[in-house]
């Protein structure tokens, strides 16, 4: 696909157009970090765009997120300006996973810019074979005379012709991802051999026991969506129940009555992650919930590399370590 | 189209509390809960917690419903305190409960341990209703002391509208009416027509594969086998995951599964 060739400040009007009618969400920098945030200025994107730790889950499944104040509808539309390829896809993935649901906007209800992504070592989303760049309204990329500009829907075309670019300029062609040693799994195979806990009982053990169970993981992955229930108690005497963040790696996770643990160890733990993500997705609905955004490997303290993990289960051999 | 699901809470007020056993409390609620036999709803207490209750009355009721609570937990002790008058938020009914219409004309095994009994009297209350559609039914419930025997009027009343009710206890009184011991050994002497029969279990997870066992020996099929599962519930609607068993959440998919669906992903 040719994009339309468009400079800074072409760019710049367009992103001023589109918050006249939507809420603005970017990466942006923040006193010295990178987060995805509300923003209304082209200047403060950051195009090619790396990832932010909390992805945009932040945004529309929210911690602490009061239940009355679901379904989430928000008067202004969003609009997620600065989002990466592997993070379009998860945002499609989680509108899927919570389609039985009133929580969510539909995906109609949001406009997706997404922008050129700047891989890091640990992206691994070529394994699952996310090489095109797909899903977005528009698509920002940079080039030498400036930035490059792509439709992908109805609502982008409008927008493209609402900021008079008709008279198109031909830009650079859209790029694909290229990640240097990933190999594309076989999604069938993989689900398959992780269903299979048996047979991997010593490679999950191993993992298991280098995994401190801190859940930074669940905490970083735009597709750990698990909830508890908790109640935000105010001191003007009222309670609201609320949704909170919670990771299946606490020790709590599964515990009923009686303080009776039906994940005792670490290791049901951390398979049941892994069960939930690669299995029980993947024969509901037929993807996975992974892109290989590889948030999770750069969180983890105990240097566990998920795609390496992946990977060793898939072929049945020893964890790689590097 | 579905309707979508949601955490939408309705209140309740207790027009009546009994201690049944020590520690245990069976609550009626004012209002009509239009549910299955075997499904369970969420209840929240405000400041406290939410916890999840199977519902323990007729389901034909129109004006109330009860959950018999055991204090085992900040929300279960919360509840246990409330008074009559005393609101709670409940959102539910949820999961697919007892396959009723496939016990229609069958000899019907029903194994409680404990509080394993609560999820099972809503059904036992829509089978003495509907005597003519079930052949044989079989009532067997174990409970830890004979103080534990929970609903103890109503097991000595079922007994002449059930087929065989045997109530054991593994720390017996002299006074104890029912049988010492353990449920699985009154089944293991039990003549069932593994033809027709169809077993229904609910209790402490330990429980179950001992009663399984016995069942198998006398040539159940696993499909013939269903067992209501306890899992930490939060959302009760299948968002949450804190009830996974392998590829079903309790939740949304049971929690009565057919053994021969569950046994696989039992400790995924």
């Amino acid at each position: 696909m040719q994009g339309i060739s468009i400079n800074s400040h072409q760019l710049s009007q367009i992103i001023a157009n589109i918050a006249k009618s939507f809420d603005i969400y970017g990466t942006i920098s923040s006193n010295g970090k990178l987060t995805f945030a509300k923003t209304g200025k082209f200047s403060e994107l950051i195009i090619p765009t790396p990832k932010t730790r909390i992805p945009f889950k932040k945004i529309l499944w929210a911690n602490h997120q009061a239940i009355d104040e679901l379904p989430l509808n928000p008067k202004i539309k969003f609009a997620f300006v600065g989002i990466v390829n592997c993070d379009v896809l998860a945002l499609d993935i989680l509108l899927k996973e919570m389609s039985a649901y009133d929580f969510l906007p539909k995906r109609e209800d949001i406009l997706i810019i997404s922008t050129e992504c700047k891989p890091d070592d640990h992206c691994f989303c070529t394994a699952f074979g996310h090489n095109k760049i797909t899903g977005f309204d528009l698509h920002i990329q940079k080039d030498q005379a400036g930035y490059s500009i792509y439709s992908g829907s109805k609502i982008g075309n409008k927008i493209l012709k609402e900021n008079g670019l008709n008279s198109r300029k031909l830009g650079s062609f859209l790029k694909d991802i290229k990640l240097d040693s990933i190999d594309k799994f076989n999604d069938k195979k993989l689900s398959e051999e992780i269903n299979n806990r048996k047979d991997h009982e010593l490679i999950w053990q191993g993992v298991a026991n280098n995994c401190f169970g801190c859940g930074a993981c669940t905490a970083v992955c735009p597709l750990c969506f698990c909830t508890r229930q908790d109640f935000s108690n105010k001191t003007d005497g009222t309670s609201k129940i609320c949704l909170e963040w919670d990771s299946c790696f606490a020790k709590s996770f599964s515990e009923i009555q009686n303080h009776y643990d039906l994940r005792p160890e670490n290791v049901d733990r951390l398979y049941n992650w892994y069960h939930h993500k690669f299995v029980r997705a993947y024969k509901d609905k037929k993807h996975f919930l992974c892109t290989g955004c590889g948030r999770c490997i750069k969180a983890c303290p105990a240097h566990l590399n998920q795609h390496n993990i992946l990977e060793a289960i898939e072929t049945n051999k020893e964890v790689r370590h590097e | 189209m579905n309707k979508k699901l949601d955490l939408k809470y309705k209140e309740y007020s207790i027009i009546r509390r009994e201690e049944i056993a020590p520690g245990i409390n069976l609550i009626r609620l004012e209002g009509r809960m239009d549910f299955n036999p075997g499904q369970f709803v969420q209840v929240a207490l405000d400041h406290i917690g939410e916890a999840t209750f199977a519902i323990c009355s007729d389901p034909h009721e129109k004006s109330y419903f009860e959950l018999c609570i055991r204090g085992c937990g900040n929300t279960s002790d919360g509840l246990n305190k409330l008074l009559i008058e005393d609101k709670v938020k409940i959102r539910g009914p949820y999961g697919n409960g007892w396959p009723v219409k496939q016990l229609w004309y069958k000899d019907v095994v029903l194994l409680a341990g404990g509080m394993g009994l609560v999820p099972l009297r809503p059904l036992i209350f829509e089978m003495i209703r509907n005597r003519i559609n079930f052949d044989k039914i079989y009532l067997f419930a174990g409970f830890r002391t004979a103080d534990h025997i929970l609903f103890e009027d109503e097991l000595k009343s079922w007994q002449k509208k059930l087929t065989k009710v045997t109530v054991a206890a593994e720390q017996a009184t002299s006074k104890f009416w029912g049988q010492k011991g353990l449920i699985t050994e009154a089944l293991e002497t039990t003549k069932i027509d593994p033809k027709k029969t169809v077993a229904l279990m609910c209790g402490p997870e330990i429980m179950c594969p001992f009663c399984n066992n016995v069942l198998l020996q006398k040539k159940l099929k696993e499909d013939q086998i269903y067992i209501s599962y306890e899992r930490r519930m939060e959302c009760g609607i299948g968002v949450c995951q804190h009830c996974s068993v392998g590829k079903y959440l309790v939740c949304k998919d049971g929690p009565v599964f057919r053994l021969d669906q569950i046994k696989d992903e039992v400790g995924k």
